[in-house]
């Protein structure tokens, strides 16, 4: 009989998802930066503005510190799979063996390309091509590991036949999580760079490094938010092929299913995120008394407008005086109301940064800016951490009752503290015959 | 030479001559293009699918079916596919075309819902849109039921847009 | 220059063809015509980037004959085009080869012409006074799609077929004039025999007809003009500068050239004045680069098609329960995009095509800053990245999406 050694269910859950999110949190982050890291670097050999050089030298640097502690977390988490989930994580390990391969040889190549490119970032001074393929080598090797890494992660959601390594690897949801996770990485690293960035400011004294850390909190809102438009559109597909593939798991998180409220909470920090870049951009217009700084205002306060509505809960029927107001609850829907609303939120948003972008290219006095735009700045680096605990939870949520969907249980039978698949599968979650317009 | 015809009559006759050429021209090519002879109303035929008791219930049965179609002098029968649902108060007979964009439309047994490959659209096992873009409920042929040796045998044919 | 350099000589051959040049000379302005046309200053450095319109000219001459030979046995009618395409592949010797040379060579010249508008934006070589050689390219681009879609529907395929649905249900959701234009399209209220003779000409025809003209006074604007290249290509100072480096320059072509490119840019009446620092001649370099392009692009085709299927599905089925229609891939990003207009969002499906169309056209109008550099321009270059990336993600995912499709 197995008896837990530390850890009961509920405790492995807990410690299991404590490990994952500092993990996500690091490995995401230094994915992230390193596309960031290479564009500017590239931007640097074209422009010769040595502000660019410094900003790849200083995420090269972050790098350099974050990169140990979080191999160590990685490391932990591994082991704590083995430990706590052994029957889960030995069948997961023999189906996606190859892209394990792959992922430990990234995992290498990485120590070797990311400490190569700090150390020899001065002596490689006089060879440019040399000095930035490293860079463009680092980039790829991370970009691999989270390819390797999400082989994995999208067979537990959507698996396909086990006995073929084809339809592991094109399995439904590989590319398109593939390609929602690395936009998220360079959006999320945009805005942790911008928090950062804002925090330096506000530190610093002299005016040269006040301007330089206000430019580069611009650039990382710039990247962010751009990033961040992407991810409605990516983030669709991706839904999409869940509920082709894996029906239940979309309907429970998102078709109406009980865990749906949890997309009611990633939709917010969207609204938010968009609201405060946007009066970010407003308030730096304003205090350089930038021409259209009026359009800028106007813009934001659609996308306040847009983001509110895109946060109604559906079906929620307010009582004002006595009487419903069940409009509301029509415009919660997500068809097809909260598409014209999330068009519109996109839209708006898009111009305002398109306006904010022709503003900072005539005449724009960096460093000489007040304090809230760089709280700002803080705010929305930790909001941003806010949205990648809502889309782990929401990600780990969509699989329940299974580990790997339709196949493998993450309830333990009976004395079995590890899971199982011989048990009969419970009735997936499947919409009624009249069911609710769901997107 | 010179005419003594003053440069006004001469650019309106000009105009005039190839305006008049132009709309003369003009109508059949226009009506050619545009309102051919498939306002002419094909022969909308009926055709027997089953006995309504061999059909299952609550379980969506496709029916492969041909109508005839007519064009460019080319007499063709244009395959179709009905799927008919039977619960035990209704019956539906579907044609499988999406009202999105017209792709097929194909029942999924595990999951329970009619799925359009093309965006995602689904309609519940009542023709209901229940996700993705389409715009309406699942179109239905004109049906008709016939006694026939004692069963009721059911009948379909195209509406005027299928 | 060099025509006028001619040495005395015996040479039967050579003596004959003088005799014909000095015929034709009498006659048309022959020397003037090849001073003009193949000895006019382009752009040296970076010169791979500019070949591609050219390859796109070779590589159209080859999808036109290559047509022409196929419409030789091609059969439009409902029941015999597919087994006429049969004929093609498997009876006709060198059918295989050509269609398959038609059917690759299509798709290389959209990624090709891809490749040649991106280069265009990014480098701003749609600014004054270039701004109706990019209208025109856009309409050309427009006929470039619709051309190969009409294509793809005379294959009476699956595949072919259900793409040429859910085209004809977009232009059917067009407000106003959807009915219209549907019924134009199809012949019919409905799908029929009609709608496969109507592509046919639009195929084989109309949209050909209007290629040969858009894509010549596309070229014609271009040579009128003088190629502009990029801001890479502008690396000297001002003008006395540049008459002084000319005097360092080694004797030959780049040399004439650049001579002959200074005369243009200090003569205030010229339409090439913005020719750019390092020059030279047309013909034989960058001729030499257009044609290897469009050579590169020919093996590869032939590569394709030997290893490759001739696309050819099963024959279309309006009844089928099991095909899952996959889009053309040039067609996959705007197919991509309707997934996220849903229910009566419809009809804004045509609304916004046409809107994109007309960015497209106007982008000369908006952008009328005279900065070339695309460093310089942070709108442009976040724009053209922006739509580029999402057109190949769109592509991607669209495409994942709809081959996983029914995996369980």
């Amino acid at each position: 009989m197995v008896t837990a050694a530390l850890f009961d269910f509920w405790g492995s859950q807990l410690f299991i998802a404590m490990v994952f999110i500092t993990h996500i949190l690091t490995a995401a982050l230094l994915t992230g930066l390193n596309f960031i890291a290479v564009a500017m670097e590239s931007t640097y050999y074209f422009t010769g503005d040595k502000r660019w050089d410094r900003a790849a030298h200083g995420i090269a640097k972050v790098q350099v510190i974050a990169f140990a502690p979080g191999s160590f977390v990685a490391m932990v988490a591994i082991m704590a799979l083995g430990l706590l989930w052994p029957l889960f994580w030995g069948v997961i390990m023999r189906i996606a063996f190859f892209p394990m391969v792959i992922e430990a040889i990234s995992f290498i190549l990485w120590i070797l390309y990311l400490y190569t490119w700090y150390f020899t970032w001065e002596p490689l001074r006089d060879f440019p091509a040399l000095h930035i393929s490293v860079g463009y080598l680092l980039m790829f090797v991370s970009w691999s590991q989270q390819f390797s890494i999400d082989i994995m992660a999208s067979y537990m959601l959507t698996p396909t036949s086990p006995l073929s390594l084809h339809a592991i690897m094109f399995n439904p949801t590989m590319f398109p999580l593939d390609a929602h996770r690395t936009i998220g990485n360079i959006s999320y690293a945009g805005f942790a760079m911008a928090g950062f960035a804002g925090w330096r400011y506000l530190t610093s004294r002299k005016l040269e490094e006040k301007a330089y850390w206000d430019w580069l909190g611009s650039l990382g809102i710039l990247f962010g938010v751009g990033f961040l438009f992407m991810q409605p559109f990516v983030g669709y597909q991706y839904v999409l092929s869940i509920r082709d593939a894996s029906f239940g798991a979309f309907y429970h998180i998102m078709g109406g299913g009980s865990r749906s409220w949890l997309f009611l909470i990633q939709v917010a920090i969207l609204g938010t995120l968009f609201f405060l870049s946007g009066l970010y951009a407003v308030m730096q217009m304003v205090k350089s008394r930038s021409p259209n700084t009026w359009a800028t205002v106007v813009l934001l306060t659609l996308v306040i407008f847009f983001a509110v509505w895109l946060m109604l809960p559906p079906h929620w029927t307010p009582m004002i005086g006595g009487l419903p107001i069940d409009f509301i609850g029509q415009l919660g829907m997500m068809n097809p109301w909260k598409y014209w609303a999330l068009a519109g939120l996109t839209l708006s948003g898009l111009f305002l940064f398109m306006n904010y972008l022709g503003a900072i290219q005539i005449g724009f006095k960096w460093g000489a800016r007040g304090i809230t735009s760089h709280l700002i700045l803080i705010a929305l680096g930790l909001v941003i951490v806010g949205m990648m605990f809502d889309m782990g939870l929401i990600r780990e949520e969509a699989r329940r009752p299974y580990l790997i969907y339709g196949r493998m249980y993450i309830e333990p039978q009976g004395w079995q503290l590890t899971p199982t698949n011989e048990a009969p599968p419970p009735t997936r979650e499947i919409p009624p015959l009249s069911g609710p317009n769901i997107p | 030479m010179a005419n003594n015809i003053s440069r006004r009559r001469f650019m309106i006759g000009l105009i005039g001559v190839n305006g008049l050429m132009g709309t003369l021209f003009g109508i059949p090519v226009v009506t050619y293009i545009v309102a051919p002879w498939g306002l002419h109303q094909p022969e909308f035929v009926w055709r027997r699918l089953a006995p309504i008791s061999d059909i299952p219930l609550n379980d969506p049965t496709p029916f492969h079916v041909t109508f005839p179609e007519s064009g460019s002098g080319i007499n063709i029968e244009r395959p179709a596919t009905c799927y008919v649902v039977r619960t035990g108060t209704t019956l539906f007979t579907f044609n499988n075309l999406c009202t999105h964009m017209g792709c097929p439309v194909r029942w999924d047994t595990l999951d329970q819902v009619f799925k359009c490959p093309c965006h995602g659209g689904l309609y519940s096992m009542l023709g209901q849109v229940i996700g993705g873009p389409p715009p309406y409920a699942l179109r239905q042929f004109a049906r008709k039921i016939v006694r026939e040796h004692g069963q009721d045998v059911l009948y379909i044919r195209p509406n005027i847009l299928d | 220059m060099r025509v006028e350099q001619r040495p005395p000589t015996t040479s039967l051959i050579r003596r004959a063809g003088r005799y014909v040049y000095d015929w034709l000379e009498e006659r048309y302005p022959l020397t003037a015509m090849i001073n003009r046309l193949l000895f006019d200053p382009v752009p040296k450095k970076w010169g791979w980037l500019y070949g591609w319109g050219g390859a796109l000219v070779i590589l159209f001459a080859m999808q036109i004959i290559t047509g022409i030979l196929l419409v030789a046995s091609y059969v439009p009618s409902w029941n015999e085009a597919y087994n006429s395409i049969k004929f093609i592949d498997n009876t006709i010797a060198g059918g295989y080869w050509i269609r398959g040379l038609h059917f690759w060579n299509a798709y290389m010249i959209l990624f090709i012409m891809g490749v040649h508008i991106a280069r265009t934006f990014f480098s701003g070589a749609y600014k004054k006074p270039r701004e109706l050689t990019w209208v025109v390219g856009v309409f050309i681009m427009i006929c470039m799609i619709l051309v190969a879609y009409t294509g793809a529907g005379l294959r009476m395929d699956e595949t072919g077929y259900w793409t040429i649905i859910i085209g004809e249900h977009i232009a059917g959701w067009t407000p106003v004039i959807g009915p219209l234009v549907q019924r134009a399209w199809l012949g019919s209220d409905r799908i029929g025999p009609s709608y496969l003779t109507r592509t046919f000409a639009v195929h084989i025809w109309i949209l050909p007809a209007l290629l040969i003209i858009l894509i010549s006074i596309h070229v014609a604007f271009v040579i009128i003009q003088g190629q502009y290249g990029s801001w890479l290509n502008y690396t000297r100072g001002d003008a006395p500068d540049r008459a002084l480096d000319a005097l360092h320059m080694p004797e030959g072509d780049e040399r004439e050239s650049y001579l002959k490119a200074l005369q243009e840019v200090n003569n205030p009446n010229s339409r090439k004045r913005d020719l750019p620092d390092d020059t030279d001649y047309f013909v034989p370099e960058h001729a030499f680069r257009e044609s290897m392009i469009a050579l590169i692009c020919l093996i590869v085709e032939i590569v394709l098609t030997a290893i490759a299927f001739n696309h050819l599905d099963a024959p279309a089925d309006p009844g089928t329960t099991t095909f899952v229609p996959v889009p053309e891939w040039f067609m996959l990003p705007a197919d991509q995009m309707l997934p996220y207009l849903p229910g009566t969002m419809v009809p804004l499906i045509p609304v916004a095509f046409t809107w994109f169309v007309a960015m497209l056209i106007g982008l000369p109008f908006f952008d009328r800053g005279p900065e070339r550099n695309m460093f310089k321009r942070p709108v442009a270059l976040s724009t053209g990245i922006v739509v580029v990336l999402s057109i190949f993600l769109l592509t991607m995912l669209g495409g994942w999406r709809i081959m996983s499709f029914g995996v369980h």
